[in-house]
């Protein structure tokens, strides 16, 4: 294809057009407005450490102030930014690989042994509290690949052609992905609870 | 396509739930938006007032936060919410994160002097954005299973971090400085080249952005501006190639039509 035959650019790569931010039924204080908590949860599920979130969900108001402008609307604004979401947590991982190789132990992201015990808690207080850090602790054990399919599928409840597109990999990578994820978080429940038994 | 069996289905839906109750405080969530306006604006937060003591709500989510958060989520659970307030010093019981006491002076950050102690804070849900300031089709379904009833994220301890935090925290993470802004500000150079049509200039920018930076926020966004610019200079050969290979690699990406269409590729299933 010649120069000459596309004399258009792609909306998707394109500033938008003069007008045309006004024309959109959201801006950036809209997105942050709404969508803030829905960014941090998701980084935090992604296993971008506590102390990291703050400046990962910085990391992602960069990115939306500076491409929101090239947000077709074609997909649902939280995948567009959980795939925001998904690429930070991957840099924040890579980061922390390299700087502190010696904080990740298997794929996991997440330091449970430091909880406190917490004798004070009521039980149902201690048991949903038990519930969370099991889940995180289990999440720990997905490599960063599944770890993003099950976040999204398991936690998010997106679609298989959902999260494909948030990660713009073939549907059927998702789909395996998705499936091992399942399997091996099944296995080191079953695990946990194996070992609860007396 | 395998499901999760019941038990680890309702296992996750319970915990999920209730993980998601945690939201941030309004206090936080203007913090957080103060930080990135002045990071914005090319400046650095600066601490004001009575904030002093945290810096920034960055910076004290980032270290405040006690090392048990650094697990689950810095969350604690339950009715009342349990948070561990890490303390060097002392220690505080906020009972509502908007009220975080925040007049403590600066003091560095000493990890291996930390102390943790647990509290119970119930906290109240975070305000609801002004719909009179947001458009309706804005609104979306949430597709999380977050419950009515919400709290916000526990409060970060006022006294662990300091005047050293930021520097602390980019040590540790992508901060300010790790070039995200550099790497936006390189792509968006070479996408207002390629819609100048100056594809000779587009694609020295994008090499620039592959030697820069190449894992890349915006790596997708990078090879397929290299598609179409390679596309429009004419290198058809190559265009198409460099096309195919995108569409092998972001098979998904809603950006692939118009790199095919740019190569004038017929789109295939995928």
């Amino acid at each position: 294809m010649t120069k000459a035959a596309s004399t258009t650019v792609p909306a998707t790569l394109a500033p938008a057009p003069q007008g045309f931010v006004e024309a959109r039924p959201f801006t950036f204080d809209d997105v942050y407005e709404r969508h803030i908590d829905f960014v941090w949860r998701v980084l935090r599920r992604l296993g971008v450490p506590t102390r990291s979130l703050a400046d990962a969900a910085q990391d992602v108001l960069l990115v939306v102030h500076r491409r929101l402008n090239s947000f077709d609307g074609r997909a649902p604004l939280r995948s567009w930014l959980a795939g925001i979401c998904v690429r930070v947590a991957r840099q924040e991982y890579r980061t922390r690989r390299r700087r502190q190789p010696e904080m990740l132990d298997r794929a996991g992201w997440i330091d449970v042994d430091s909880l406190p015990d917490d004798a004070s808690l009521a039980s149902t207080q201690a048991e949903r509290r038990e519930r969370i850090e099991l889940l995180y602790e289990l999440m720990s054990a997905l490599d960063a690949p599944k770890r993003e399919v099950f976040v999204l599928a398991e936690l998010e409840q997106m679609t298989g052609p959902e999260i494909a597109e948030i990660l713009g990999a073939p549907l059927n990578t998702v789909y395996s992905r998705l499936r091992e994820a399942r399997i091996r978080f099944e296995r080191e429940l079953a695990n946990r609870e194996a070992r609860k038994v007396p | 396509m395998k499901e999760l069996d019941s038990r680890a289905e309702a296992f996750v839906r319970e915990a999920a739930s209730a993980e998601a109750e945690f939201v941030l405080s309004r206090t936080q969530r203007d913090e957080i938006r103060r930080r990135f306006d002045a990071r914005r604006s090319g400046g650095a937060p600066r601490p004001r007032g009575p904030m002093r003591a945290v810096a920034s709500v960055g910076a004290a989510l980032a270290f405040g936060f006690p090392a048990w958060a650094a697990a689950a989520v810095g969350l604690a659970v339950g009715v009342g919410t349990v948070f561990v307030v890490v303390t060097r010093e002392h220690s505080t019981r906020p009972r509502d994160a908007a009220a975080i006491p925040f007049a403590e002076p600066p003091r560095p950050v000493d990890h291996d002097a930390w102390t943790a102690t647990p509290y119970l804070s119930p906290t109240p849900a975070a305000p609801a954005p002004d719909s009179s300031t947001v458009a309706s089709t804005v609104v979306e379904p949430s597709p999380s299973p977050t419950p009515p009833a919400r709290h916000v994220v526990p409060a970060p301890a006022a006294s662990s971090g300091g005047s050293q935090m930021p520097a602390a925290a980019s040590a540790e993470s992508p901060s300010p400085g790790s070039g995200l802004g550099a790497e936006a500000a390189l792509l968006e150079s070479a996408e207002r080249s390629l819609r100048d049509h100056d594809d000779a200039r587009a694609l020295a920018l994008l090499d620039e952005h592959a030697r820069r930076f190449p894992d890349g926020i915006f790596l997708v966004e990078a090879e397929a501006a290299r598609a179409i610019a390679t596309c429009e200079t004419g290198d058809g050969e190559r265009g198409s190639k460099l096309a195919a290979d995108f569409a092998r690699r972001w098979p998904n990406a809603p950006v692939l039509a118009r790199v095919l269409a740019a190569c004038g590729i017929p789109r295939t299933d995928r």
